[in-house]
This record gives C-alpha cells, sequence and structure tokens, in this order.
C-alpha cells in the first residue's frame, strides 16, 4: 500500500509538473504579452521594450522558466502584473467564493439525488420510475448554463424573487449552485437507481432476508456499498467538470470566483495567475483522483491493491 | 420488495438532514447589508479592482476612484467644462517650455502627514518610470524641480501647452508610501474621501474625509459596488439599492423612462467612433475610394435607430464636447455619389477589404451597422474580431485595412488624441506625415486658447478633408441616477465627482 | 478479473465505471433482466424484447434525422444574410410583420437579425462541430487508446500522462489560449474540442485492447508472426465497434453543448457567424425586454440535445449492455 501511494504521489507530481510547463511555454507562445498589455494600445514600441525589462521579461525563455520552476517549489507564485499583489493571495482571496459554489451544488445533487434515485428504485417499473428517470436524463443533457438563463429570467426579471447576480446573501447562491448542480443531480439519480436495483434482485439480499434481517437494515447495509462506488466515482470525475462548469456559471450569475479570475487572467495575459490557477487545478485533480482510487479500495475488496 | 414504509423512513430521514443542512448553510452565509444611512451607493459599469497606479492606471474605474481618494494639481469643473484649480491654486508659462504649478498651503494626506511638492514629483517621477498607459502625456517631460515646499516647476524638452489638462489625470500620493507593494489595497491620498475597505470584485467602501480641505463632502460614506450585468444595475437602481449608475445602453434606458423616481441624463462623452484607415494599403490608398466609404454611411438611421441617446452624428474629428473639435464639412449620407466615386475610382465592381475588431460589444454593433450600409454600394468589409491581447498587438503593429475603436480624450483637449496617436513619433496612424505633425506641435505648443483652436482647425480640416480616417458618430453617456440627489454632475468624462452630492432624503 | 486489471478498468484513468461488472441502466425495463435471452415472440411495447427496443430506437432517430435535414436544406430555402444589419427592425418580437412586408417568425435580435435565421445557420455550426470532433478527436482517441492498451507499458503510461496533463486544465482555458493562437472560428472550435474529448475514447479503446490482448485467438495469431498493426486491425476495432458507436453518439451532444458555452462566452464562432451559443450570448442583457433572444436558440439546443441523449442511451442499451462504453 505505501508503495502504491509512493508510486502514485510521484506521478501525479509529474504530471502537475508537465501541466505547469506546459502552461508556461504556451503562454509564451501565444500573440499579446504582459508588456503590450501592460503599455496598452498608446505605446511605442520602446515603452513596450521597456515594461520587459522592468518585468524580467528580456531573459532567455529557458532562465525564465528556470527561475520559475524554483519558484513553484518553494511556492511563490509570483506577483500579478497587473494588480500588483502577491497572485497566492489574489487566488486565496477568490477560492471561498468558487468552492462555496462548488460544495453548495454538491450537495444539492447529492441531497436531491439520493432520495430520487431510492424512489425510483423503490417504484421501478412504474410510472413514478419513468418520470423520474427521463426527467435525469434530460436534465443531464440540457445546457445546464442555458438553465441558469431562464432562472434569471423568471426568478429576477420576472418574479423579482433573486437577484440576478452577485454574492452575498442564499438568495444569491441558489440559483448559480443548482444550475451547476444539474449534470451531477441526473446522473446520481441514475447510479443511485441502477445501484440499487442490482442490488436488491441479489442472492445475498435473499439470503440475508432468509436470516431473517429487516428489509431497511438490509438495504442499507449491502445497497449502501454497491452505490457508494460508482457515487464516490461520478462525484470524483464531476469534480473537474464542475472546475470547468463554475466558469461558465460565474460569468452568466456574476459569481466573484476563480473561474473568471482565471479566464480574464489569460485575456489579459497575467501569466502569474493563469500558472498559478492551473497548477492549482492540476493538484486539486490529481489529489481528488487519489482520493477516490483509495476510497475504492477501502470500499470494494475485489480491487484492494495490495 | 421495498416497501413503502421504507421509503418513507428513508425520505424521511434524508428530508430531516436536508433542512438541517440548508439552516446550517444559511447561518454560515453573511447577508451582506444594504445601504443604510448617509452612504452614497454607486454601481460602476466597469470592473472593480483596486490598482490605482499600475497596469489599469487609465481605466475609467481607477479614475473615477482616484477622483474620490486623491487630488490632483489641476481639476476639471464638470459643470462649466473649465479646468479649476486643484492642489495648485494657481499655475503659470514662464517660457515656451516651463510652467510653474503653486501649491495651496495645509493640505494633508489622510494619515495627517502634509502633502508637498516633493510628493507631487515623486508621483509624477513614478508614472514615468512606469512606463503606463498614462506615462506618453509626460513624454516631452525632461525634469520636475521643487525649489520649494509649494512649488513645482515641469521643464519640458518642447513647447508644451497641454500640461495643465494632462494634470487633470495625475492623482497625487505620498512619496514614502506610493511604492509599499501594498498600496494598492490600503491606499492614503488627500482626497474628499478615504479608503475603507475593499472586498475583490464586489465593493469598495469609503468614509467621507472631515478634514478635506475643500470642505467634507455631504455624505458620510461612498460605496462602489460591481455589478456587472447592466439588467441587474437597471433593477437595482430601480429598487433603490443604487443611488447612481452609468455606461447604460439605449435599450436599458426606455424601460426607465416614465420612472418618477429617477433621472436619466444623457451628456456628451469625450467619445466618438474613429475608424483609421490604413493609407498604406490598397484600396485604401485611394482618396476616392475613402470618399466613397465616408458618403456610404447612414448616418442618421443608425443614430435614430441603433444609438438613440447613447450618441449623435460628429461634426469633427474629436467629439464635439472636446476642446479642439473645430466643425467640418458633413459627408451626407449618399450612397449614388459612394458608387460614383467608386467608378471613378477604377472600381466599378466595389472593394473588399477588412476592419480590425476588439471585443466590445457597443464597437462591434455599431461596426456591424456601418458594415451593412457598406455592403449596399458594393464594399465589403468583413470584420476581424480577435480578443484583446492578439488585438493590441495588431493593433500596435499596424497590422490592419482599418481599425475601429470608439476613442476617448480623457483631458477634454484634443491634444490628448491629436497629437498623441497621429504624430509620426507616436507610429500610431498610417497616416501621420511631416504637415500634419507640425501643425499639431504647433497647436500643442501655442500660447493662448484662441491661437491652439486656429491650429486644430487646420489640422482637423486636413485628417477630415483626406479622408484617412472616418468619425461618424460622437457617443454619449447616460447616466442614471435618482431624484432625491442633489448637485450630482454627470461628467462628460464619465469619472464623475462625488464630493458635493447630497442625500436629500 | 483481476484486482490489477479491474484497477486498471477502473482506476482514475478507467473511467467512470461503476463497479469492475459495469452496472448496467435501463430505461425501458422495468426491472434487471436475469435468464435467458430475448424470447422470439412479439411482446406488447412496454417488455423489453430486443425487436421492442430496435423499434423504439427507430422512433428516437426521427427528431435526429429531422435536425440533420433541417440543417443542411434548411438555409437554402431560407434566405438570411448574417452580417446584414437592420437597424430598424430591432428587437421586435416574434411573428411580427416588418416595416418592409417579411414576416419575422421567431423575432429579430438587438442589430435587426432574424433569429430564425440565425438558428438555421448556427445549426449548421453545432452540426458540423459535433460531426468534425467526434470524427477527428473521436478517432485519434481511438487509435492512441488502442495503441496504449495493446502496446502497455511505456507507451502506455506515456499516453495516459498525456491525457492526464490534457485533462487537467480547464477546457475554458485551453479554448482561450487556442483562440489567441489560431483566431476566432468553427477550425479553431473543431480543434479546441477534439484536445478535450480525446481521452474518454482513448480510455475506453484502452480498456478494450487490454482485454482483448490475452485472448487466445490474438496469441494465436501472434504466434503465427502476425503484427501489432495488423491484429489492432483485426481483432481489437472490432471488439471496439459498439462502445465506440455509443459513446461517439452521447458525445455529439455534449460536444454540441460544450461549443454553445465556449461561444456563449466569447471563445467560439466570431460575431459575424451565428452559433446558437453566440445568439444566446447576444440576448443576455434583454432578458427582460427581448426574451426571445435567449429562449429560442436555447429551446433549439434543448431539443437536440435531448433528442442524442434519448437516442442514444437507447442504443446503448441494445448495443452495450455490459456498460463498456460508460
Amino acid at each position: 500500500m505505501r508503495t502504491y501511494l509512493a508510486h502514485r504521489l510521484l506521478l501525479s507530481l509529474l504530471a502537475v509538473w508537465g501541466v505547469a510547463t506546459l502552461v508556461f511555454f504556451v503562454l509564451r507562445v501565444i500573440p499579446g504579452d504582459p508588456a503590450t498589455m501592460f503599455a496598452g494600445p498608446s505605446a511605442t514600441a520602446t515603452q513596450i521594450e521597456a515594461v520587459r525589462t522592468r518585468l524580467g521579461m528580456d531573459r532567455s525563455m529557458l532562465s525564465q522558466y528556470v527561475d520559475y520552476t524554483g519558484d513553484i517549489a518553494m511556492l511563490n507564485f509570483g506577483t500579478s502584473y497587473r494588480w500588483n499583489r502577491p497572485v497566492l493571495e489574489l487566488i486565496v482571496e477568490r477560492i471561498p467564493a468558487t468552492a462555496l459554489l462548488a460544495t453548495a451544488a454538491l450537495v444539492i445533487a447529492v441531497v436531491v439525488g439520493l432520495p430520487f434515485g431510492l424512489v425510483a428504485a423503490a417504484q421501478r417499473g412504474r410510472w413514478a420510475d419513468r418520470v423520474i428517470s427521463v426527467t435525469s436524463l434530460v436534465g443531464q443533457a440540457l445546457p445546464n448554463f442555458w438553465i441558469g438563463i431562464v432562472l434569471i429570467l423568471v426568478f429576477s426579471a420576472n418574479l423579482r424573487l433573486l437577484p440576478s447576480s452577485g454574492i452575498g446573501t442564499w438568495k444569491h447562491l441558489i440559483m448559480p449552485a443548482f444550475t451547476l448542480s444539474l449534470p451531477l443531480l441526473g446522473v446520481l439519480v441514475r447510479l443511485v437507481r441502477a445501484g440499487l436495483v442490482e442490488v436488491m434482485n441479489e442472492d445475498f439480499i435473499r439470503t440475508a432476508r432468509a436470516r431473517g434481517l429487516s428489509d431497511e437494515t438490509v438495504i442499507i447495509k449491502h445497497a449502501g456499498r454497491n452505490i457508494l462506488i460508482p457515487v464516490i466515482t461520478m462525484i470524483g470525475l464531476q469534480f473537474a467538470q464542475m472546475l470547468g462548469g463554475t466558469v461558465v456559471i460565474e460569468t452568466v450569475f456574476g459569481w466573484p470566483g476563480l473561474g473568471r479570475l482565471l479566464v480574464d487572467a489569460v485575456g489579459t495575459r497575467d501569466y502569474s495567475i493563469v500558472q498559478a490557477s492551473i497548477v492549482a487545478i492540476a493538484l486539486a485533480y490529481a489529489v481528488v483522483n487519489l482520493f477516490v482510487d483509495l476510497t475504492y479500495g477501502v470500499l470494494d475488496p475485489r480491487v484492494r491493491v495490495a | 420488495m421495498f416497501r413503502i414504509q421504507e421509503c418513507n423512513l428513508a425520505t424521511r430521514s434524508v428530508g430531516k438532514a436536508v433542512t438541517g443542512l440548508i439552516a446550517a448553510l444559511a447561518l454560515s452565509l453573511g447577508a451582506v447589508g444594504f445601504a443604510q444611512g448617509d452612504v452614497l451607493d454607486v454601481a460602476h459599469p466597469f470592473s472593480i479592482e483596486m490598482d490605482l497606479f499600475g497596469a489599469d492606471q487609465g481605466g475609467r474605474f481607477q479614475l473615477t476612484i482616484n477622483r474620490a481618494i486623491f487630488d490632483r494639481l489641476v481639476e476639471r469643473d464638470d459643470a462649466a467644462n473649465a479646468f479649476v484649480p486643484g492642489l495648485a491654486e494657481s499655475w503659470e508659462r514662464t517660457d515656451d517650455t516651463t510652467w510653474v504649478f503653486n501649491l495651496r498651503e495645509g493640505v494633508t494626506f489622510h494619515d495627517g502627514t502634509p502633502l508637498t511638492s516633493v510628493d507631487v514629483k515623486d508621483t509624477l517621477d513614478y508614472f514615468i518610470e512606469q512606463n503606463g498607459t498614462l506615462a506618453p502625456l509626460l513624454q516631452d517631460v525632461t525634469a520636475i524641480e521643487t525649489p520649494d515646499e509649494s512649488t513645482v516647476v515641469i521643464r519640458t524638452s518642447i513647447a508644451n501647452g497641454t500640461l495643465p489638462s494632462s494634470m487633470t489625470l495625475f492623482s497625487i500620493a505620498p512619496s514614502e508610501l506610493l511604492r509599499n507593494p501594498d498600496f494598492s489595497v490600503n491606499p492614503v491620498g488627500s482626497g474628499p474621501f478615504r479608503f475603507g475597505s475593499f472586498t475583490p470584485g464586489t465593493r469598495v467602501d469609503l468614509v467621507a474625509n472631515a478634514d478635506y480641505w475643500g470642505g467634507a463632502p455631504s455624505v458620510e460614506g461612498l460605496v462602489f459596488h460591481e455589478i456587472p450585468e447592466v439588467s441587474s444595475r437597471v433593477t437595482a437602481v430601480q429598487t433603490g439599492e443604487i443611488d447612481i449608475t452609468w455606461g447604460l445602453p439605449a435599450d436599458q434606458v426606455a424601460a426607465l423612462e416614465g420612472n418618477p423616481d429617477l433621472n436619466i441624463q444623457s451628456v456628451p462623452a469625450f467619445l466618438h467612433t474613429e475608424i483609421l484607415l490604413n493609407v498604406d494599403r490598397e484600396p485604401l490608398n485611394n482618396l476616392q475610394v475613402r470618399q466613397a466609404m465616408a458618403y456610404a454611411i447612414n448616418k442618421e438611421a443608425i443614430a435614430e435607430f441603433l444609438l438613440g441617446p447613447t450618441g449623435s452624428i460628429a461634426t469633427s474629428v474629436v467629439s464635439s464636447s472636446i476642446f479642439g473639435a473645430v466643425p467640418q464639412e458633413p459627408f451626407d449620407y449618399d450612397p449614388e455619389r459612394a458608387r460614383e466615386l467608386l467608378a471613378e475610382a477604377g472600381y466599378p465592381d466595389g472593394i473588399q477589404t477588412t476592419v480590425l475588431l476588439r471585443p466590445n460589444e457597443a464597437e462591434q454593433q455599431v461596426m456591424l451597422a456601418i458594415i451593412s450600409d457598406w455592403a449596399q454600394v458594393g464594399i465589403q468589409v468583413d470584420p476581424v474580431m480577435e480578443e484583446m491581447a492578439t488585438w493590441v498587438e495588431d493593433y500596435v503593429a499596424l497590422d490592419w485595412d482599418m481599425a475601429m475603436v470608439f476613442r476617448p480624450t480623457l483631458t477634454g483637449d484634443a491634444d490628448y488624441t491629436l497629437r498623441r496617436l497621429y504624430h509620426s513619433e507616436a507610429n500610431r496612424a498610417p497616416f501621420a506625415n511631416e504637415e500634419l505633425d507640425a501643425l499639431m506641435d504647433a497647436a500643442g505648443a501655442a500660447g493662448t486658447e484662441d491661437e491652439r483652436l486656429e491650429y486644430y482647425a487646420q489640422a482637423d480640416q486636413m485628417i477630415w478633408d483626406n479622408v484617412w480616417g472616418i468619425f461618424p458618430f460622437d457617443i454619449n453617456e447616460i447616466y442614471v441616477y435618482r431624484n432625491s440627489l442633489q448637485n450630482f454632475v454627470p461628467a462628460a468624462s464619465t469619472t464623475p465627482a462625488f464630493h458635493a452630492v447630497e442625500l436629500a432624503e | 478479473m483481476t484486482a490489477a486489471s479491474a484497477k486498471q478498468n477502473s482506476g482514475p484513468l478507467g473511467g467512470a465505471m461503476p463497479g469492475p461488472d459495469g452496472t448496467s441502466e435501463r430505461l425501458s425495463d422495468g426491472g434487471a433482466t436475469t435468464g435467458p435471452a430475448a424470447q422470439p415472440r412479439a411482446r406488447g411495447p412496454l417488455i423489453a424484447t430486443r425487436r421492442n427496443k430496435v423499434r423504439a430506437l427507430r422512433w428516437l432517430a426521427v427528431p435526429l434525422v429531422l435536425f440533420v435535414l433541417v440543417t443542411i436544406f434548411g438555409p437554402m430555402f431560407y434566405e438570411f444574410d448574417p452580417v446584414a444589419v437592420n437597424v430598424m427592425a430591432r428587437s421586435r418580437p416574434p411573428l411580427t410583420r416588418l416595416a418592409d412586408g417579411s414576416m419575422t417568425w421567431l423575432g429579430t435580435d438587438q442589430l435587426g437579425r432574424d433569429i430564425l435565421g440565425q438558428l438555421l445557420l448556427g445549426a449548421r455550426v453545432s452540426l458540423l462541430v459535433g460531426v468534425a470532433t467526434i470524427v477527428i478527436g473521436g478517432g485519434a482517441g481511438t487509435v492512441l487508446g488502442a495503441v496504449a492498451g495493446y502496446a502497455g507499458k511505456t507507451i502506455d503510461n506515456v499516453i495516459m500522462r498525456l491525457a492526464d496533463i490534457q485533462l487537467s486544465i480547464p477546457p475554458i482555458v485551453l479554448a482561450i489560449l487556442l483562440m489567441a493562437v489560431l483566431g476566432q472560428g468553427v477550425s479553431t472550435l473543431i480543434i479546441t474540442l477534439s484536445i478535450t474529448r480525446w481521452a474518454r475514447f482513448a480510455r475506453i479503446a484502452r480498456s478494450a485492447a487490454i482485454s482483448v490482448k490475452e485472448r487466445d485467438f490474438v496469441l494465436a495469431g501472434r504466434a503465427l508472426g502476425a503484427r501489432s498493426p495488423r491484429i489492432l486491425r483485426r481483432h481489437v476495432i472490432p471488439f471496439l465497434w459498439s462502445p465506440l458507436v455509443v459513446v461517439a453518439t452521447l458525445e455529439v451532444g455534449s460536444v454540441i453543448i460544450a461549443e454553445a458555452a465556449l461561444s456563449f462566452l466569447g471563445l467560439g464562432t466570431s460575431a459575424h457567424q451565428p452559433s446558437w451559443g453566440l445568439v444566446m450570448a447576444n440576448g443576455r442583457s434583454y432578458l427582460s425586454q427581448a426574451w426571445w433572444i435567449s429562449t429560442f436558440p436555447g429551446v433549439a439546443l434543448s431539443l437536440v440535445v435531448v433528442s442524442i441523449a434519448l437516442f442514444g442511451d437507447q442504443l446503448r442499451d441494445i448495443l452495450d449492455p455490459k456498460g463498456l462504453s460508460r
């Protein structure tokens, strides 16, 4: 187990380093750089060169890269050329908003998805099941940013019940969180239903029942395990998608989160912010993957790695 | 089989958990209180970030907030559209290349330290050093001297008549604190409002400076809110959440007309549509082709139906509200004439070219409308829309057939646009030439305003008659504010001042 | 299946395989099908015989076929110039007669452009990007995955690390970077989306290749001297066919949504090339005054994507009940 862990950690770090390197070079290859953006459209060529020197961009790319790798290893993510503040500060300021949004979405998906999956499984074959199943499929397939727009149209523009953008109260949170949760919600309903249905007919259920255990205990204990694996795996996978999804949702709802910071930074060629954000996301992704794998190993003895 | 009871039990327990979770969530989210008491709430159309002297130093938000927190040597009176004393009680031009500013006494920064000429010098030096977007205004400056605490002498390399107007943009900061890395998020100025707090991406809170030399503001506080969605801003000003906003497109304004609580004012801004033509490229190197393009735009229709209260037909090379805008012979809409000119020029079947655009919706809309008009007479123009960073590169490199922007003239003086951008030295305009340079240099250097206007008349005419650029529209800014406000002056610079505003509830 | 290969199938790179056996999700039948194969006799329409499933599939295909036909032939019958602006017909509601006498069925946007026309042209963009991405990205992904699975060891590791790296970069960021280099437009969209989607196909191809690798007929083939490309072509690829078709179908829907999202953010087609996402973005500031601008493209998008999802789900039911395509 320990060697596996070490092996995985090493591979993850390697992947993160690979991402950091890729982003570093791609950023410097594309047209436009911090110097041109800083000096603005009215700048002359000499002015732009002067800014380049000041930002340390006139050195060779290789030496810049060496400094960059060294800095990252010591968790120094540099300063934003645009806001003139440490990047770490900027990112840490924005993380709570995005984390809140993603967590709320996750909670909604799980809290609404589980019972509906349960009901669907309990009522399988009947109309309740079909309605729930089709609805979840449709909900999963719909473009969720459009749902967001429709929600704003109905609840903000027309009914004036909820604010259309910004952050502050639960009223600001409910629409973006719900919109973000939709894809995961649809998937979870179907996963839970399928997992329960599969288990309900298994032999060991009949055996347990024959042994006198009540239905609840049987279902919860055994079905629980069966659903847990796919649900956790799915949550882990959707996490990455959600990170991408927050950007769109943050744009539609004017939510001041990390997604928008990152996208704006690419637009203004704020290299430090882009590099740091992507490395952070890559790290998060690696950590979640590792966690999912380990949990997987714990929950399913068939898959336990020596 | 799964019995109903089990289903209900499971659902009930989950239900309890859900309620608990929601309650916890609701409690953990602090509610952001709405404005209370004597506080002015402003929704700024641009994004809120505290970067007062950095990359965004020329940005509208930075200029607006700087106007509240800091002072400048020269101030602009928005109502009278004139320059008035700021930190400098008076100023004079002692010779062609020297300006002397006499500072007023007794001004202190918010932390109590007195403001002296050293602060002025250091701030201006800092801008020059940084080489940011405002630095070109000081490019002629050779030396800044401080013979005593209340005198600043600025020497320039060539005769410069526009320095006072440029000084309206440079906010003066304390020289000891200016270079602190966190100065941007903890600014200290001498202005009517002192810095309170900053919530990134959401709001900036300023507190009235009771000791302000120009008299304490009537309101106790000034809050800038970030509400990026236009429709949300409209709603906010209707509900009273916000007292003032501006930068609204014409369509949104229609919904507000007739609202008894709101004042809607359309103000000519220091902004106009500038379409530059690259005269080094075919077919734009042909004067008749350029004239044809000028005649083919149905300005009346676009102004009436697309721009509405946000624009009017332009009469000169810069917006009519700007000093140095001398009215020219209009190119009235005449598609027949346009076709004739094209045929005479040797292009009876029309021409094909491109126009460079950046990601600005208002600019793109106007340009698409113009392109539509051009298509009617056989002028095929493909819009090239690039994202910001790429656009800046191509724009600066003059890699375009035509380029269109809404050109701001931040100082209200034509020199800001004409001499800074159309001069050969700037290398920003393909049509730059010595004759034009001479006119603009003379206009910038001249001693009296009348002299300057004479030179601008000639410069404007040269650019206009040669159709080196097409300038169809002047842009207005639409301000919406609640009736309960007094003394609010919607500024043509789109960076209004707030310290005289009263809340009469 | 040993623990190791189960791990390979369902680890972080193995995809969302819920359980080593793959849980089957059935939409059309009322219960898990254990027992003998489908009855040969025709049963009532709600019983999940193969025949009924195929019949249901045919019905579900109808909206898709309609979509393709309308997309290809629609613009030929409906005159529309995407660049033409009509300032005198701005933001007209649906079913208004315009000044020049023509009728606007779905309304006009804030520059007077007809919404229906933009939807028809946008449909072409969606279809083109969807299909091209699947062909290019899916094709490349399948080949890479099959090679990775079959070759194993270093090549496998390298390709899977590449997948990891690509998956760590949020698609939006990738889109912006690529757009900066390649400019805006449909081809950039296709390239961007191909890069963000290939891994899905690679995973499936890889699992299939792995499970086929050890089979007798493959070992026999190698003993007889057949070289790897031939084996891949003749034995591995056909094995992949069913799950790949299912994934390809479902992915078209995802890609269409992704394209709309990118265009919505201004990272897709340029402002004079209508795309459903772009029209939605255009209408976002006018929701209370001109709701039709954002609503109709969203409805169109939803209809198409849901039809694809329902169709693909049914297809999976028929072709790939074991869930290899997850």
